[in-house]
């Protein structure tokens, strides 16, 4: 198998010392290839979920992952990939919290904070009914992401995913854009608003599944707002904030998968992610407040 | 026959019903403007002109293949989105170099075509959004309060922009305005609605409908001043309070 020899050579170039010696482990290069997915999935994705104002959403929809695995190892899936209930429990989360919004009358953030309890109170006791029969450190996995659990189907399935993804927001970014931007400039110009609402938070959803094993439950949300949102503090230009946020995201995952192996640190790939994303955002500010060309647009 | 037309067109926002048997139509190359108070109902007629809302009883109708550029009501942007005014042109349809320049220069903003959105005057962002209405070569323009934020020159020279556009391209014109005098020196025919349509006819006969001065509170002096002077654009009333036109508008037109 092609990708079998590819990770072997990759294994035989770490040993040789041409790259980091963390790569000489079969699951880090699954890792590591499953990053290279991840960051421009969700950093290109990211740039719209900013300029849209669904950081919220994203963070909401991977706690929802939460009571998804929860139902998925209830139901009897495999605990390592339960994804049959984190689909389905996500979609219906989130395509329920769209329908709602615009027909209770309440703002999104109001009704995320309703919908993201009652998902945590029916996961948490989910949970707890199965305390006896699983293994508390899968439950860390979900949370906080692992790269020791990234196998052949979970490569697979994210490979799937991203190309469905990465070819809808090239076709329909633009009008993603607009109708963001201005729902009546775009409803005028024949675009179909709400339709495009409901796709782009199924993109989110499954998005945020996919790249569950990887960054975790709690904080790929997180993963979809940093890059975006330390690009924009620098882009002059939309193309610009699209490659940053891209650029970070990758960047991002990368070192975070890298670092902890490299420095034998015992701390989950999410969570180094993150930290990661959160130094390149903060690096972006201090770059706004000390190059003054870059301050131009703000009040 | 009328590029866009509403028959006995209600509106109901929820529970309420904020248009009432609104019948109204504009017709090829002619400017139509939309007065009334607050609350009145034009930027829902525009809305519902547009399609953008669905009708609780009459209809709309639109000549078959009518192209519309809409711009709408300020647009509210988010200061720090990274979107230049070329790009912004291109949303959502890729514009060619020529088709961005041209549009630019025709509304008279050809040095902004790599300026933030951001960075832009309030006269210059109008201007950028009636471009972005022109690129789709339009039959007819809806505008809805296009002068808001902007001061009494700047909303004179985007009111001659409007109908330069007019003549040059013939497009017809469909604008709500709080500006009285304005509308009375720039339009065809005017329609005043609150939540009906009061009156309607050229500006001459509408300032002296009943029903307009009942609405506004406008002296048959005043609004005979207001017209006869309309063409002078050196005035400065206050906007908040169209009404106190009745006893100064007079002396205001020579100061």
């Amino acid at each position: 198998m092609s990708f079998e020899s590819f990770r072997l050579s990759v294994q035989a170039l770490a040993e040789a010392g041409w790259l980091p010696s963390a790569l000489s482990w079969g699951f880090a290069v699954n890792a590591l290839l499953a990053g290279l997915i991840v960051g421009p999935m969700l950093g290109s994705l990211g740039t719209l979920v900013v300029v849209r104002r669904h950081a919220f959403f994203a963070e909401a929809v991977g706690h929802a992952a939460l009571t998804g695995v929860a139902i998925g190892i209830l139901a009897g899936e495999p605990y390592t990939a339960p994804y049959g209930a984190l689909f389905g429990y996500c979609l219906i989360f989130a395509i329920g919290l769209d329908y709602l919004r615009g027909r209770t009358g309440l703002s999104a953030d109001t009704l995320i904070g309703v919908f993201l309890s009652m998902s945590l109170a029916l996961g948490a006791s989910i949970l707890l009914i199965l305390a006896g029969r699983i293994n508390v450190h899968i439950l860390e996995n979900v949370l906080f992401g692992s790269i020791l659990t990234v196998n052949g189907v979970d490569l697979a399935l994210l490979a799937a995913v991203g190309l469905v993804v990465i070819a809808l927001t090239a076709v329909l970014y633009n009008r993603f854009m607009l109708s963001s931007f201005h729902p009546a400039l775009a409803l005028v110009r024949g675009l179909p608003v709400r339709r495009l609402d409901y796709l782009f938070v199924m993109l989110i959803t499954v998005v945020t599944v996919a790249s569950l094993k990887i960054v975790g439950a709690v904080l790929v949300g997180a993963l979809l707002v940093i890059p975006a949102a330390a690009a924009r503090i620098v882009a002059r230009s939309l193309a610009g904030f699209w490659w940053l946020s891209i650029g970070i995201a990758t960047f991002s995952t990368l070192a975070g998968i890298l670092l902890p192996m490299q420095f034998d640190l015992p701390v989950p790939s999410g969570a180094a992610i993150i930290l990661v994303a959160g130094s390149c955002f903060l690096i972006c500010t201090a770059l706004r407040a000390l190059v003054p060309g870059l301050k131009g647009n703000v009040l | 026959m009328s590029l866009i037309a509403a028959h006995r067109l209600s509106i109901r926002l929820g529970g309420a019903e904020v248009l009432t048997g609104v019948s109204m139509s504009v017709a090829a190359g002619e400017i139509v403007t939309i007065v009334g108070p607050n609350g009145s109902g034009k930027s829902t007629l525009l809305r519902a002109l547009l399609g953008i809302l669905p009708s609780a009883g009459g209809e709309v109708t639109r000549k078959p293949g009518l192209r519309i550029g809409y711009v709408p009501q300020k647009l509210h942007i988010d200061r720090s989105l990274p979107l230049t005014v070329r790009r912004f042109l291109s949303l959502p349809q890729r514009r060619s170099e020529a088709e961005a320049r041209t549009a630019l220069e025709r509304v008279g903003v050809p040095e902004v075509r790599e300026r933030q959105m951001a960075d832009l005057s309030g006269g210059q962002f109008q201007r950028v959004l009636l471009a972005r209405a022109l690129l789709t070569t339009p039959d007819l323009l809806i505008l809805d309060e296009p002068t808001q934020g902007l001061d009494q020159p700047g909303e004179a020279a985007f009111y001659r922009l409007i109908e330069e556009v007019r003549s040059e391209t013939g497009a017809a014109v469909l604008m709500v305005s709080h500006d009285l005098h304005v509308v009375m020196s720039a339009s065809d025919r005017v329609i005043c609605l609150n939540g009906h349509v009061c009156c309607q006819g050229t500006p001459r006969v509408v300032s002296n409908a009943p029903e307009y001065r009942a609405l506004f509170g406008l002296g048959t002096q005043g609004a005979l001043a207001l017209y006869q002077h309309s063409h002078d654009h050196d005035h400065t009333h206050d906007h908040a309070h169209p009404h106190a036109h009745d006893h100064d508008a007079a002396e205001h037109d020579h100061v």
